[in-house]
């Protein structure tokens, strides 16, 4: 179901190629570090895109340029086929929610929402109805009068973001906005955002470090790190098919094994980990290296790795498609267990999704793997 | 029910045991009583005798005479016009300051430095020296005889020596201001000056309520300034240091102080419990926070013009005292000497000498009842906390004139007869200077985690030891700030200690005043100059030595 969903944007997002904001080799440099290097994007119309990384990955700084609230070293900022060049915030058709939400404290709810359009000289009969019918969408009606302050912090990111949507942006940015929120707001908040933003059809630009936050939220995700794009993509794409290791390792769990590649053939690969060797079908493994003899790390969820009580002895697993290993540890989180299986001094993260099947394992185990979702990429020194 | 009543209990006893545990700590007794009976002795004692002194008579003749009613008239004038003056220049330097890339940062903070290390009639006596009789500009280039006494030059004299106060206020308070909202606005299209009107502004008014009401008290209780440059322009201050001194009459000294006190009193209610409240504070900085907007081109160099010609001013009123300093016969003849300095090396080294030692020793004990008293009150919970935490802010609602008066009459009869000792001088500086000490020692213990106390606490370690291994080293800086920060507000005090040194125990300000009073400008000057030259050098080694808190915009 959740496979089914996510497989279908990833098709959609795909099919949108006429990008609404488009960045063009956009660079920031700060004395002498650089914060954004080179970065191509393309975001099309009406999409939810994130921008996920690390901090000081240079995701935040890419979304205040495309405000303009920071000047790019080099390159350009397309929105709507426009160059963004020299364009103060104020005349670019961009709306900014901020981390803080940086509501006016001296001002009531209605007048931060309406403040934008007060400045615009909007009529004052229409400046009241786009207040009303904003507040009203975005459930505030009943505490339009109060001050900022005596909201939660849920409602003063609704405001902020009512703020935000009354001025009717082509193109809305969020800076981190649900990382003031207690964990389970979080989620909360994060469902509703998604559901006004869709309602809406609104190009969003999302900023965000947290990578289920991104995976939830998204129709696509470009991954940062140290200034650089990484990959960009559809959540499923991200998690299914990583094109590098930073990315493997950034979303979602993932164990990394050193392996030697002693064979390939045009449908198997066939791995050495340590005094173990492994068959892995070529079709389910995304391989950025694949000659024989070279050096490697293969990349695995641990809920692809099947495990099973040992069987046999000689310390290495019987099947060609199994690596024999040692429980380290495991915790029981109800809904699987997860398990620190160490092979030939490496450690591997598996998930058990049938716990009630086996119970919890322990001693000798064998490991399946290779099914499907694994990768392989150049190894690490 | 069977759950809730052991709690309350449980909470009841600890509230008792509490009690009982801090009569057990003798340390913390005693330590409560060391705060206690000094501020009951030098504050609650002589305020109480300052109000039961005059008699119903002193006070109708105040409100019916128009002598007074002038008096207080003029108090409030050229108060409310320095306050105004002030404030707009101070939040001048203040905005700029707080702006990125700013011409000239550095030079501002030094012209608005300068006069808080000064003594604040300095403004005064430079604007003789420069608009007087014999001044520069008039008699000098202008040849006019025209003088700058009255409200004209004190209103200027007052603007110069308070304007730092409010800029150094206002830079608190716009610097936390959140920059974000400023960007907010913009983004929602509003133009630079409209930010600054419907967002910065609205946002600094309590900060800015807050400033001017401080200034305000400072000009209304300043005595230094009306007494060089006020000539025939009476002020309370000076009229009650006439009442006092000039025609013995205590009574009516008494009523002028008071009524000097009513309004800094109502500031400080008004400051306590409105202004701290409405302060628009935002939480502090993550990483990557944007820095404050950038001023337009236009506004960034009409304010850099505006600020330049303040502190072009400044830096004369600094320069023509040292000028005069040297001057033979200031506005007659120019030609450098020495003789000033000589005459003060001979006649008045005694007062500089006194006003170092007072200072020092005010210094130290301010610094350590500061400490002991915010430990006591901010970490123990005893009765009448509150109180004491009010009582210990109390002074700074006093007037100078006042505490002066007060300790004339307190400390005039038994049980204790101080009058004309060091003891008396020392002890008014101490009180002035406690309530800034104590705050500044407050928000060095909001630093410590309390965590770390009892983590001390947990493996033995008594009050004492306790603070004497954690709470004082880190309470070092508030230290070395009050016992600075005293120091250099003693050494540069007037209003109070005038009604208080004798011939035996004169101060370096009092000193000058005699001498600007009977028109030796030369050696008031050479003292001016001296003076300045050892707070500035204080001010300067403390900075060295890494010391930063202290007067920082």
């Amino acid at each position: 179901m959740l496979q089914q969903e996510t497989a279908q944007r990833n098709t959609e997002g795909t099919a949108e190629t006429t990008g609404q904001v488009r960045l063009e080799n956009l660079s920031k440099r700060f004395d002498g570090t650089i914060a954004v290097n080179n970065l191509k994007l393309e975001i099309g119309k009406g999409t939810f895109t994130c921008l996920l990384g690390p901090s000081g990955c240079g995701k935040t700084t890419t979304l205040r340029m495309i405000s303009g609230f920071v000047e790019p070293t080099a390159g350009d900022i397309l929105i709507s086929g426009e160059s963004q060049e020299g364009v103060p915030p104020h005349r670019r058709n961009t709306s900014i929610v901020f981390q803080e939400y940086a509501l006016f404290p001296h001002m009531t709810v209605r007048q931060n929402v309406g403040y934008g359009l007060k400045v615009h000289r909007t009529p004052k009969d229409e400046l009241r109805q786009r207040v009303d019918r904003i507040l009203e969408f975005m459930g505030l009606t009943a505490m339009s009068e109060r001050l900022p302050t005596s909201l939660s912090g849920g409602q003063q990111q609704r405001v902020a973001l009512a703020r935000a949507l009354v001025m009717e942006p082509e193109v809305l940015l969020m800076d981190e906005p649900l990382s003031n929120l207690d964990a389970k707001l979080r989620v909360r908040v994060r469902t509703e955002l998604k559901a006004i933003q869709r309602r809406l059809g609104i190009t969003t630009i999302y900023v965000t470090h947290d990578q289920e936050e991104a995976l939830a939220m998204s129709d696509r995700i470009a991954v940062m790190d140290e200034g650089i794009l990484q990959q960009y993509g559809s959540p499923w794409e991200l998690y299914f098919n990583p094109q590098n290791r930073f990315v493997a390792d950034f979303i979602g769990a993932n164990s990394f094994v050193r392996a030697r590649i002693e064979n390939v053939t045009d449908t198997t690969l066939l791995l050495s980990v340590g005094n173990q060797s492994i068959e892995l079908q070529r079709e389910a493994v995304a391989a950025t290296v694949r000659t024989a003899g070279e050096e490697a790390s293969l990349s695995l969820r641990p809920e692809s790795i099947g495990i099973q009580r040992a069987e046999g002895g000689n310390g290495t697993a019987d099947s060609a498609r199994s690596l024999r290993g040692k429980v380290n540890m495991h915790q029981f989180l109800g809904a699987y267990i997860r398990y620190w299986v160490e092979v030939e001094g490496q450690e591997l993260i598996v998930d058990d999704h049938n716990p009630r099947q086996r119970g919890i394992l322990s001693g000798d185990v064998d490991l399946r793997l290779g099914q499907s979702e694994a990768q392989l990429f150049p190894a690490e020194e | 029910m069977s759950t809730a009543t052991p709690t309350v209990e449980l909470q009841r006893r600890s509230g008792v045991s509490r009690l009982l545990g801090l009569m057990k700590d003798p340390t913390v007794v005693g330590a409560i009583i060391v705060v206690t009976v000094p501020i009951i002795v030098a504050v609650v004692y002589p305020v109480v005798n300052v109000f039961i002194q005059p008699a119903l008579e002193h006070w109708s003749r105040f409100f019916t005479r128009t002598r007074y009613l002038e008096v207080l008239r003029n108090s409030l004038f050229i108060s409310v016009l320095s306050t105004i003056s002030a404030t707009v220049i101070g939040f001048g330097f203040a905005y700029a300051l707080s702006r990125p890339k700013f011409p000239g940062k550095t030079f501002f903070r030094i012209t608005s430095i300068l006069p808080l290390i000064s003594p604040p009639f300095v403004a005064g006596l430079s604007l003789i020296l420069l608009l007087g009789r014999q001044g520069i500009i008039t008699h000098g280039i202008l040849g006019l005889d025209i003088s700058m006494y009255g409200w004209h030059g004190l209103w200027l004299a007052q603007t110069f020596a308070f304007y730092p106060i409010a800029a150094l206020t206002l830079s608190g308070v716009l610097k936390s201001l959140n920059p974000t909202l400023e960007y907010a606005a913009q983004d929602l299209g509003q133009t630079r000056w409209g930010i600054f009107k419907t967002v910065t502004l609205p946002m600094a008014i309590p900060g800015v309520a807050s400033a001017a009401l401080l200034v305000l008290m400072l000009a209304l209780s300043d005595f230094g300034n009306p007494m060089v440059i006020g000539g025939p322009f009476r002020v309370m201050a000076t009229e009650a240091y006439v009442q006092v001194v000039g025609m013995q009459n205590l009574g009516m000294g008494a009523v002028i102080s008071i009524v000097l006190l009513v309004p800094s009193f109502l500031f400080f209610l008004i400051q306590r419990y409105w202004v701290s409240r409405r302060q628009y504070t935002s939480v502090s900085g993550k990483g990557g926070r944007l820095d404050p907007m950038t001023i337009s081109p236009t506004v960034k160099w009409l304010l850099f013009a505006f600020l330049m010609l303040v502190s072009a001013f400044v830096l004369a009123i600094f320069v023509v005292v040292v000028w005069g300093a040297f001057a033979r016969t200031w506005g007659f003849d120019w030609t450098l000497t020495l003789e000033n300095f000589e005459f003060t090396f001979l006649a008045r080294m005694g007062h500089i000498w006194n006003s170092i030692q007072y200072s020092l020793v005010a210094g130290f004990t301010t610094a350590v009842f500061a400490v002991i008293s915010a430990y006591i009150l901010f970490r123990k919970q005893f009765l009448g906390r509150k109180t004491f935490d009010f009582l210990v802010v109390l002074p700074a609602a006093l007037p100078g004139t006042l505490v002066g008066i007060a300790f004339i009459f307190a400390f005039n009869q038994p049980p204790l007869v101080l009058t004309g000792t060091a003891a008396v001088v020392i002890l008014s500086m101490i009180i002035r200077n406690v309530p800034v000490g104590y705050r500044t020692a407050l928000s060095g213990l909001h630093q410590i985690d309390v965590s770390i106390e009892e983590s001390a606490a947990d493996g033995g370690a008594n009050t004492l030891q306790i603070l004497k291994d954690i709470t004082i080293p880190l309470l070092k800086t508030a230290f070395t700030v009050t016992l600075v920060y005293t120091f250099i507000r003693s050494m540069n005090t007037v209003s109070a200690v005038i009604f208080l040194v004798s011939a035996g125990t004169n101060v370096a300000t009092t000193s000058i005043l005699g001498l600007a009073e009977h028109g030796y400008w030369g050696e008031a000057a050479a003292m001016a100059t001296i003076l300045i030259a050892i707070t500035s050098t204080v001010v300067i080694l403390f900075r060295l030595i890494g010391g930063k808190k202290l007067f920082e915009l």
